[in-house]
This record gives structure tokens, C-alpha cells and sequence, in this order.
């Protein structure tokens, strides 16, 4: 998954909802762990629209 | 080594430290944010109850309006008013002004003894021989924090929790997008709060303009986006064209996640209390969360200080946490829960007809149960699934 970090405002709701714990917020980055398997939920629920799964 | 870790520096979080510190713990606030208060993410509405019951005198600094009561406008437009003392029977609230609100709780637990640690991120959490070791970055440095007991009060990402073995992951159907403009808008009434509703203005949950004195307002939205057909902020500047307010006067825009599952299974764990947006404490009716997080955050905050200085930390010796929240906010959570899966079912019509009904009837009182009751007794069986739950 691809988070446009120009759209994004760090608000957290993919984090939320993400079933495998792989998003980790700091005040700067977005960081995704390697336990994402690109299932997609964060980017039904991404407030901006700002994440992109393949 | 610390006797409680607060991850989080919101309401809850903050609240958690105050009362935590009091106790004489050894208590550290981190949050990976770099000012405490910002950004708002929030409609910025608490009850006065709320406030009574943590023991906080309402300050100038931090109060933008008091609330006298509210507008609903049903998805046919039919409004229904409430307001003065009749139906307020000291139930007021207020609009915050959350930024100065969130400094001051921080300046409170500081007092108390708290230790703030802005601009730090945890990035993991285990379990070691009867504490917690966390890892935690600043900026690029990465290193360790133990803690005794940790208080996870990491909002709606609500990552620590699973990261200690507690499931706490939304569904999408259980969380709402929420976006808003603070703005240059003059209500009509700025003493009221105004709900919006309809399938078409806010899917799956309502819009509102909450004035914060004569000429601001946050002008906001939730929506469920399974059921919607577009982004949030797409559906908040439809928002703006129904009620006539002007984009150009946006001074501020929140966007964020609200959560309405209503509570997490379990709110604690070995070394472990889980509070607010975290544990889902949000109303999942109105999805206020201030509240019911500083009251789960004080519960929580007063347990963790004494048991962790007592070393009884395991799950059985902080069971007490969650007897304790479900006594004060369960019942009304529950019932919230079931009155939101009830109106969420219902049809732009429906919802009409109960507006007609509470319109005839007048609301009895700026509660939940003080808008329905009068629609509960004229039609007993259209509701009767409320009635239920009564």
C-alpha cells in the first residue's frame, strides 16, 4: 500500500482499522511495517483518500 | 523505570496522568505529536457532567461558548428546537476551545507530578519479567522506556493495546470519517448546537455546526463510508452550500477517524489499562469522546498509580479498571449502541416521521432518552426495539 504523504494528515483512522497492527504513526512519517499484506481496509477508510493498495 | 506510561497526550491520556501522579506514581506522558492540544480532530463538546465528575472548574481561558440547547434538522428539514432551563435541567455543556483545554489538563498533571515527553513515538511494546519495556523514537534516536504499568490512550489508532495482545481492531462499519472547518460563520442561535441528518447530507452518521461564540463555528461531519458515495470532505462542502456558509472562510480544517463500536471486549491486561477513543469509550450515538475518555481516564489513572506502586500489576490486580468505567459509563454506552444500530436501519422518511412526532411533542430534555421518550409513548410499536432497552 502507498500513502501520499502530501494528502495525508497523520489522523490515524487507517491505523484503527488496520487488522494487522502495521501502521505506525509518528509526527513526520507514516510508517508501515512488513506485516501489511495489502488488504485494503485503510484505503476504504482513509478520510482523504490519500492510500492506495494495488 | 516508571511506575505508569500514559501513551497519548489527549484528554483521556492527560486526565489518566493527572490522577495517575496524584497517587504518587512515577508517571510519564508521551505523545508523538509536537504540542499537546493540536491538532483538533474534534468537535470540541463536553458535557458539564463530565467536567463535575473529574472535579474541573470551568475556566474562561478554555471555554469558546456555553451550550443552552440544540437544533435537530431531519432529512426532510422539519427542525426541532430545544432551549432554556426547562429542558436543560442542569445538563449544560460547553464548546471548548480544545487546544487551550488539553494545555491546561497537561499543565494539571505536570502539577500533580506528570512528566510530558512530546514528539515520541512507541513503536513497539513487550512484556518483560513484570513491566513493560517500550520502544520508543524521537526524532531519529531509538531507545527504551520500562514502565510498571502502561496506559494505553492512543486515540482511535489504538495500536498499543494490540501490540500488548488486546484486540481493538475497528470495522469499517464501527468507524466513522469525520472532517471539519472551523470558520467565519454567524448562527442563526450561536447558543444551540445543530445535528443535521439524512442519508443523503450524512450518511451513516449526521452533520453539525457547533458555533464557538458569534462568528465561528466548527462546521462538521461524520459519515460511514461503506455507505457513502464519496469523501468526507466532499460531503462537507455540500454541507456548507445547504446551510449557506462560505469555503472561503475556513480558518482550520480537522479531518479524523471516530470510532462507534461502542466498548472493546477488555479494557485490561497484565500491565495494562486501556482508555478512551482507544478502548472505544466514544458515544457511538453522538461519537463525543471527550467525556466518557476523561472519566475512563481518571478511573484508570487513580488505579494504575496506586497498584503499580503497590507492584500488583497483573490482569486480576487491575480488573478493578474495568468494573469501575462500566458502573459509570457502560449502561449508557450500551444503550447508545443499540439506539445507533436501531436508527442507522431506518429510511430519510422514517426518520421524518419520528422527527414529526418529537416536533408535536416537544423534547422533554436534552438527553438521549428526553428526545425519544415522546416518541416512544406516541408509538409504542414503531419502536418498540427501543422500548426494549429501556
Amino acid at each position: 500500500m502507498k500513502i501520499d504523504l502530501e494528502e495525508c494528515v497523520r489522523c490515524g483512522t487507517c491505523s484503527g482499522v488496520c487488522p494487522q497492527n502495521a501502521i505506525i504513526l509518528t509526527e513526520f512519517e507514516v510508517l508501515v511495517t512488513e506485516r501489511c499484506n495489502d488488504c485494503g481496509i485503510c484505503e476504504k477508510v482513509c478520510p482523504l483518500g490519500a492510500i492506495e493498495v494495488p | 523505570m516508571y511506575d505508569v506510561v500514559i501513551v497519548g497526550g489527549g484528554p483521556s491520556g492527560l486526565v489518566s496522568g493527572m490522577f495517575s501522579a496524584e497517587t504518587g506514581a512515577n508517571t510519564l506522558i508521551v505523545d508523538r505529536k509536537v504540542e499537546i492540544g493540536t491538532p483538533v480532530r474534534c468537535a470540541e463538546g463536553v458535557g458539564r457532567d463530565p467536567l463535575e465528575r473529574i472535579g474541573i472548574k470551568p475556566k474562561e481561558r478554555w471555554i469558546a461558548s456555553k451550550i443552552e440547547g440544540i437544533r435537530l434538522v431531519s432529512p426532510g428539514g422539519i427542525e426541532i428546537t430545544a432551549k432554556g432551563s426547562k429542558v436543560l435541567k442542569g445538563k449544560a455543556g460547553y464548546v471548548l476551545e480544545r487546544k487551550e483545554f488539553e494545555k491546561y489538563l497537561a499543565e494539571m498533571a505536570i502539577r500533580n507530578g506528570a512528566e510530558i515527553r512530546l514528539r515520541t513515538t512507541v513503536l513497539g511494546a513487550k512484556r518483560e519479567n513484570g513491566f513493560v519495556n517500550l520502544k520508543m523514537k524521537c526524532g531519529g534516536r531509538v531507545y527504551y522506556e520500562k514502565a510498571r504499568i502502561v496506559i494505553a490512550a492512543d486515540g482511535i489508532e489504538s495500536r498499543i493495546a494490540r501490540e500488548l495482545g488486546l484486540p481493538t481492531t475497528l470495522k469499517l462499519k464501527d468507524t466513522e470519517s469525520g472532517a471539519q472547518y472551523e470558520m467565519y460563520f454567524e448562527a442563526e442561535d450561536p447558543s444551540l448546537l445543530y445535528f443535521y441528518f439524512g442519508s443523503e447530507i450524512a450518511p451513516g452518521g449526521y452533520a453539525w455546526i457547533f458555533p464557538k461564540g458569534e462568528s465561528t463555528a466548527n462546521v462538521g461531519i461524520g459519515i460511514l463510508q461503506v455507505l457513502s458515495k464519496g469523501r468526507v470532505l466532499d460531503y462537507l462542502d455540500k454541507f456548507l452550500e445547504l446551510i449557506g456558509a462560505d469555503k472561503r472562510k475556513v480558518i482550520e480544517i480537522n479531518v479524523g477517524g471516530i470510532p462507534v463500536s461502542g466498548p472493546i471486549e477488555r479494557s485490561y491486561s497484565d500491565n495494562l489499562l486501556v482508555v478512551g477513543d482507544a478502548a472505544r469509550h466514544t458515544d457511538p450515538l453522538t461519537g463525543g469522546g471527550i467525556g466518557n475518555g476523561m472519566i475512563s481516564g481518571m478511573i484508570a489513572g487513580k488505579i494504575a498509580g496506586v497498584k503499580s506502586q503497590e507492584r500488583k500489576t497483573s490482569s486480576k490486580d487491575l480488573k478493578e479498571y474495568e468494573d469501575k468505567w462500566k458502573s459509570e459509563i457502560g449502561k449508557t454506552l450500551e444503550r447508545n449502541l443499540k439506539i445507533k444500530e436501531f436508527l442507522l436501519e431506518l429510511k430519510d422518511e422514517e426518520l421524518d416521521a419520528i422527527a414529526k412526532v418529537i416536533k408535536k411533542k416537544g423534547i422533554e430534555e436534552l438527553s438521549v432518552m428526553g428526545i425519544l421518550a415522546p416518541v416512544i409513548r406516541e408509538h409504542p410499536r414503531l419502536l418498540f426495539r427501543i422500548k426494549d432497552l429501556l
